[in-house]
């Protein structure tokens, strides 16, 4: 391979590499999970419809949590459902970032405002959990950190209309193979290959 | 046509095999069960003699001895026998996040992945005294989302165990101490 090649290939790499890959895993901040979340609480919402980008609106216990510009919506709604939204405050990102975090499953929001949050863009991932429905109570905690926007729980407004379309991360989807490391789960898988490669062997001889 | 089918079976054979094999490598992996980015604080509340002892959750069909993990060169520990207390962790029922796993096998924590909010968590230790635990969350994350196992200021157990393809993600069930 001569230095032209390599330098050639070197280059296409390159570009192959930045376009498929805009967007460093660093640039995204660590969201955490609504199990046990690790920013700032900004408000709570007992009661009244929230809204989950691209879902729908439930009833239930809205709370909101901030660090850097970037929302974590924990929802858990009347039924026991609980939907986190993370919220990416996309307002510095290239159309080709938002392209890959599209490919990545986030879905776009042209104007936060709608929603509750800054007036920019937003690149926004749901994810499913369970959790105890809360009881209304009468005196929600709210503190007093910086909010989102002029309404600081994210609802739904006059466009957001819910969409077919429910992007959500399931967790039952995630259950399948769960005995996977288990001793009968190994045998069971050695005993179809070895019986598969005798009778596989068994008629390739008779074939001959 | 029998030489096709013979073909397709050896075929098939091999990716059984290397199936298998990659589950024996699970099996064995020292990386199983293991949250990436954890950062080890040293509990001060533990010590051998008041370690928590079994661990039930009736509902589930789970009853199991506990066994004392420490995490060293990130390597999670994890037995055959019950299930695993993170010993850098606070003990179950006091202040901080708990963290008990197991593995997820029918004799372990297999069923856990059933676990519903609402069901309780019994945690005995060698006094015979219990401490009791509702599940209030349930959820699947990567390995990546070691937030999961960070300090929290309610009383909580961090219950967990491998779910998904290949043990690729980690079923969560958080709950919270009630008595």
């Amino acid at each position: 391979m001569n230095k032209k090649t390599l330098s050639i290939s070197a280059i296409a790499a390159t570009l192959y590499l930045s376009a498929a890959f805009p967007v460093s895993a660093n640039q995204v901040p660590d969201f955490g999970t609504c199990l046990n979340p690790q920013w700032s609480q900004t408000q709570v919402n007992y009661s009244g419809k929230h809204g989950v980008v691209n879902v729908n609106s439930f009833n239930g216990t809205d709370t909101i949590y901030e660090s850097n510009g970037n929302v974590l919506q924990c929802l858990c709604t009347d039924s026991g459902a609980g939907y986190q939204t993370n919220w990416l405050n996309a307002s510095g990102y290239s159309s080709s970032e938002i392209d890959y975090l599209k490919a990545q499953g986030w879905m776009y929001v042209a104007d936060g405002s709608q929603w509750g949050l800054q007036q920019s863009p937003y690149m926004a991932k749901n994810i499913s959990y369970t959790c105890t429905s809360c009881t209304p109570t009468p005196t929600p905690t709210v503190t007093t950190t910086p909010t989102p926007g002029p309404t600081a729980t994210p609802t739904p407004g006059p466009t957001a209309t819910p969409t077919p379309e429910t992007k959500v991360e399931s967790a039952a989807a995630n259950n399948t193979l769960a005995s996977t490391g288990n001793w009968l789960v190994i045998a069971i898988v050695f005993l179809a290959g070895v019986s598969s490669l005798i009778v596989g062997m068994v008629l390739r001889k008779s074939s001959k | 046509m029998k030489k096709i089918i013979a073909w397709f079976l050896i075929l098939q054979s091999l990716s059984f095999l290397t199936v298998g094999l990659y589950q024996l490598y699970l099996h064995e992996a020292p990386a199983q069960l293991s949250f990436s980015n954890y950062y080890v604080q040293p509990s001060v509340s533990f010590s051998e003699k008041n370690a928590p002892k079994n661990i039930s959750i009736p509902s589930l069909g789970i009853n199991l001895p506990i066994y004392q993990a420490t995490v060293v060169n990130h390597v999670w520990p994890t037995t055959d026998l019950g299930a695993s207390y993170l010993t850098t962790s606070p003990l179950p029922g006091k202040i901080g996040n708990s963290v008990i796993y197991g593995h997820n096998w029918t004799s372990l924590f297999g069923h856990l992945v059933n676990a519903k909010v609402g069901d309780t968590v019994i945690v005995t230790y060698p006094d015979h005294t219990k401490k009791t635990f509702v599940i209030e969350y349930t959820s699947v994350v990567s390995p990546a989302e070691s937030s999961i196992l960070a300090p929290s200021t309610d009383r909580r157990i961090t219950l967990y165990t491998c779910t998904g393809l290949f043990d690729s993600k980690r079923f969560v069930a958080v709950a919270i101490l009630k008595s």
